[in-house]
């Protein structure tokens, strides 16, 4: 009998398999019949049988009434559909709230997705190489050497150890080859005219060592790059490809002519390789043996260039190689040191990744810089989705009435979770087509950015859409936030049971909340605020730094005559000829010829002072500029000591320099008293200085004085690009006529690079401009946000509690105290997070310093104007809607509830 | 109507059991006819068979089932539980109140009896069987049916 007693509490027990619907109807009946039954059996063989039946029975049974009871895809669909058109309602019955939920979330993820894109090209993958990790950069350098050192001509090895080197790398040393390659400036004639473009010279193994596939012909190959019989052949970028040619496959086979000579294309580099280095991207390449055949001026033309393809010590060539699985690139690039004779060996051979070098000297600022505008968009993202949340969990605190009645008709609470879920979908999808057009805008407007390191954005390749993965990136994104911004109200609505409602409804209020979300957004604002206002003081004070010169009323143009055929005698007769006819030009003072005018790039070169301070193996490196003798008139530069050149120069037979202020120092210890003394060029030229300048800002008004020699043009007559310089009256009119009166010398020649030297110093500010425009943006837009979200709150804090402040009112309570009432707990909010945002800002604007150029990263005035614009803002934003509900009748407040 | 029994959904139409009334809404066929549902499953038509007599409890039918069958056919709980259920959602059977004749356990139970619909079915399903045994048997696919 107790046994009996066990096996049906057991059964009972085992009832609980079924589905509660079935059980509470029938488990009571199906444990009825099975204790009857059991108890039915007489004999012990038939009660064991009945049991096992049972046994079988219950689970069985269970399952299939799961099964049966199983949600049906026409139940979720009508669910669901009924879910889709009550989102709809509750999204476009409120249309407002809605426009600003869609906005502010895909201006956050917009931007973010574009500097996402840009961080991705810039940082992540650079280089579209086989295998980039096993790819080296070479760099010859003294040991210790700053990372100054890393950058401009002598930091690779000179072509004739680089030809040694290269000839004695096979498949088994731990280098399994290396390569060579330069960028040059090149001119490319066509019908249309002239072009600047960038070749790269390369050695022979170039491709082959970086894994590459032509996307269509062949690419370089060591046979095309052999002394004597190279092969005038090109390798087109597909950049230059789409543009010229339009990605037609008969590009291949044709000809171009770079710097007067024909070459043919043979083969299109594979999409996306512009070269191993960011700031200077290859529209073509060339082997590196008919690279004088290029004329790309300076030291590649005339008997130097001949040189330099031959036992010149200049370590021009930029060497990379692939390493051998098994080495470390330390092993590797001793293994080539060691091969290297004396005196090259006496450098180290520092070997760095490929990836790393590819941003040279850039790459930390990169780094910094892309992280300072995720920081900015991040910070944007934040303060959007605070206030998407905030406006969300208002949104459904309004909605908690609706909630309520569905809840009593029998809705569950998944069933209203659900709801709301599809809503905040729908709000999603919307922002995400909203984000994808603020992405393709923000890339846009990157597009006219330069990035730190001259690396022009537009020459990226990032593209005027985001690519599949960053649209996908959105899409998640925007879910998420939206989902993260909504779930948290959803939950906290669906809570409110009817009857909680009926108790208290819209008298519990819960301030925290949205106290800390009000924080949270002002933190992050003036965070953005601050960074932006740093930026544009900085930018300030770049445009009004001393650049040693006079830039207003300078035009200039340029022009290189070796690429059309000239000779030096041709090119004197042009330069005389332009200069005369230029000086005859209505409204122009003068016109200078010089090879550098300044806020442009820069050859830097190293030379010697035997008789100071600098010997053999301790040269300056300096900038080189063959200047007329009014140069300095025309620029205004000032004359610190000594003269200019003169005519007699010329017939004197001695060479004559100019030196800037920083560059006497450097050579001699001090500026006074160098005259008449003799310095050394690289090329073991030898030039007396007879005056000193005054420094000027080279290549960009970030320039620390860069040292400065100045060759007298007349004595030695460059054989590369000249700029005329002229200063006028009406700069924007005298280049116009310039580039006519030029045309007249001879309309063969295509001048290039037409300017205004003035502008050229917003150029040079670039990274200011873009940290300027860029913070100031999302700065606005964070503040606008902002502000709606804390009008929002204090709206919403008014009509929810109008029926205590009609009774306040109706007590006597002056406007301020219901001001004060109604605008208190945004108010505590909003200082919190002026606390808060100034002390942050104190610790990120650290990531800014290297961007900033005459403004510390504590300038008090920014954090005060900060401190201003805020107050301002958000007591616009706590009075209006406070004030505005002053004037609603309390009476009308109080009979409404 | 007779006596003592109610529709149906008044009886059901308790918290628990909303779905049932829900389900047999959307999925009630627009034409019901008696033949539309054979044939039948076994164990239907055993359960119609068992309350050709009158209304019955659960464990009464399962006893009558297993004596109809003498013994071959021996009901499990659940499984004949669900098919119960399924007959009420098919509109086959209907619950009753306890008739006060046959049982006099003192605890209140469902009794099931045939609905209108239930005895049609039954009886056209009866007339597919018979006349599948006719033809057997004209094909002498059977020996003689038993009396």
């Amino acid at each position: 009998m107790r046994r009996q007693h066990l096996v049906a509490r057991l059964h009972r027990l085992s009832l609980y398999l079924f589905p509660r619907a079935f059980r509470t109807r029938f488990g009571d009946e199906v444990h009825d019949a099975f204790t009857h039954g059991l108890s039915a059996r007489q004999t012990r063989g038939a009660r064991v049988r009945y049991l096992a039946g049972a046994l079988l029975d219950v689970p069985r049974s269970a399952a299939a009434e799961w099964w049966r009871s199983r949600p049906t895809w026409q139940r979720i669909g009508d669910g669901l559909w009924q879910d889709v058109r009550d989102g709809r309602r509750a999204i476009t019955g409120q249309a407002g709230a809605t426009a600003a939920v869609v906005v502010t979330l895909a201006l956050g993820v917009g931007a973010n997705a574009a500097i996402f894109r840009l961080a991705d090209a810039v940082l992540l993958r650079p280089l579209p190489i086989a295998q980039p990790e096993r790819v080296v950069a070479l760099f010859h350098v003294p040991a210790g050497a700053t990372e100054a050192a890393y950058y401009g001509l002598g930091n690779g090895l000179s072509y004739s150890a680089f030809r040694a080197l290269e000839s004695g790398t096979t498949p088994d040393t731990p280098m399994t080859g290396i390569a060579g390659f330069i960028d040059v400036e090149v001119g490319l004639h066509d019908d249309s005219g002239a072009r600047q473009l960038t070749a790269g010279a390369v050695s022979g193994g170039y491709f082959s060592i970086l894994g590459l596939r032509a996307a269509a012909g062949r690419l370089i190959e060591p046979a095309d790059d052999v002394r004597g019989g190279a092969a005038r052949v090109a390798v087109l970028s597909d950049a230059l490809w789409a543009r010229d040619y339009g990605r037609r496959y008969n590009a291949v086979g044709q000809t171009l002519t770079l710097g007067g000579t024909t070459f043919t294309i043979v083969g299109i580099a594979p999409r996306g390789f512009r070269g191993t280095r960011l700031s200077a991207r290859p529209d073509l390449w060339v082997p590196m043996t008919t690279l004088l055949d290029l004329r790309a001026g300076g030291i590649w033309n005339g008997p130097l260039g001949q040189r330099m393809l031959g036992d010149h010590p200049l370590g021009w060539v930029r060497t990379i190689g692939r390493l051998r699985d098994d080495v470390t690139p330390t092993q590797a690039s001793e293994d080539l040191r060691s091969r290297l004779g004396p005196p090259q060996s006496d450098r180290i051979l520092d070997a760095r990744p490929i990836v790393e070098a590819a941003a040279l000297g850039d790459r930390d600022g990169l780094l910094r810089f892309v992280t300072m505008l995720w920081i900015v968009v991040g910070l944007t993202l934040l303060v959007a989705c605070l206030n998407v949340a905030n406006l969300l969990y208002v949104r459904s605190s309004g909605r908690i009435r609706e909630l309520a009645m569905r809840a009593a008709l029998g809705a569950s609470r998944g069933r209203l979770i659900r709801q709301l879920l599809v809503e905040h979908v729908g709000l999603a999808a919307l922002s995400a087509v909203g984000a994808a057009g603020i992405a393709i805008l923000t890339l846009r407007l990157l597009a006219t950015f330069t990035l730190p390191g001259n690396i022009a954005i537009d020459e990226l390749g990032l593209g005027a859409m985001p690519d599949v993965q960053t649209a996908i990136g959105v899409a998640v994104v925007a879910l998420l936030t939206a989902l993260a911004a909504g779930v948290g109200p959803a939950v906290r609505a669906s809570s409110q049971t009817s009857a909680s409602w009926l108790r208290a409804h819209g008298t519990a209020h819960r301030r925290g909340p949205r106290r800390a979300l009000i924080a949270g957004q002002v933190a992050a604002t003036v965070v953005l605020l601050v960074g932006a206002l740093l930026f544009v003081r900085s930018l300030r004070a770049g445009l009004q730094t001393d650049l040693g010169f006079e830039p207003n009323r300078l035009s200039a143009v340029s022009v290189d005559l070796f690429r059309y055929g000239y000779d030096v005698r041709r090119a004197r007769a042009y330069y005389d000829d332009a200069a005369l006819r230029g000086s005859g030009l209505p409204g122009v003072q003068a016109v200078a010829l010089a090879t550098h005018v300044p806020l442009s790039p820069l050859v830097l070169l190293p030379l010697t002072a035997p008789d100071g301070l600098r010997r053999q193996d301790d040269m300056l490196v300096a900038g080189f500029s063959s200047v007329t003798w009014n140069y300095f008139d025309v620029m205004g530069i000032r004359m610190l000591e000594g003269r200019t050149f003169q005519a007699t120069d010329v017939s004197s037979g001695s060479l004559v320099a100019v030196v800037s202020e920083s560059a006497a120092r450097g050579l001699f210890g001090s500026a006074p008293g160098v005259l008449g003394r003799e310095i050394h060029l690289f090329d073991e030229r030898r030039l007396t200085v007879i005056g000193v300048v005054a420094d000027v800002k080279t290549t960009s008004v970030r320039d620390q004085d860069v040292p400065m020699v100045y060759q007298h043009f007349a004595q030695e007559t460059p054989t590369g690009g000249v700029s005329l310089v002229a200063r006028s009256l009406a700069p924007a009119a005298t280049l116009a006529a310039l580039r006519q009166t030029l045309r007249t010398v001879d309309a063969t020649v295509a001048p290039y690079n037409e300017r205004l030297v003035s502008d050229q110093i917003a150029d040079a500010l670039s990274t200011q401009r873009f940290g300027s425009v860029l913070l100031s943006l999302f700065a606005v837009v964070a503040l606008t946000v902002a502000a709606v979200g804390i009008a929002g709150v204090v709206a919403y804090t008014t009509n929810e509690r109008a029926m205590e402040l009609g009774v306040r009112r109706a007590l006597g309570a002056g406007a301020g105290h219901l001001v004060r009432v109604v605008t208190g707990s945004a108010g505590v909010g909003v200082a919190a997070g002026l606390c808060l945002g100034l002390a942050a800002a104190a610790i990120l604007s650290r990531t800014l310093e290297r961007f900033l150029f005459g403004v510390a990263t504590h300038d008090w005035p920014s954090y005060l104007a900060t401190i201003l614009i805020i107050g301002a803002a958000a007591g616009a934003a706590l009075l209006t809607p406070a004030r505005r509900s002053l004037r609603t009748d309390p009476l009308v407040a109080m009979r409404h509830e | 109507m007779a006596t003592g029994c109610t529709w149906r959904p008044t009886r059901i139409l308790t918290a628990p059991t909303l779905q049932y009334k829900h389900y047999v809404y959307i999925n009630m066929p627009p034409a019901r006819t008696p033949t539309s549902t054979l044939p039948l499953k076994t164990e239907v038509l055993q359960i119609l068979v068992a309350l050709a007599s009158g209304p019955r409890h659960g464990y009464a039918i399962m006893q009558q089932v297993e004596a109809d069958s003498a013994g071959a056919v021996v009901p499990q709980a659940g499984a004949f539980y669900r098919t119960i259920r399924n007959m009420l959602i098919d509109d086959l059977v209907e619950e009753c109140d306890d008739p006060g004749e046959s049982d006099r356990d003192a605890r209140a139970r469902y009794y099931y009896r045939l609905t209108r619909h239930g005895r049609a079915v039954a009886r056209s399903e009866m007339s597919r069987l018979s006349q599948v045994v006719r033809l057997g048997q004209s094909r002498h696919l059977t020996g003689r049916l038993k009396q």
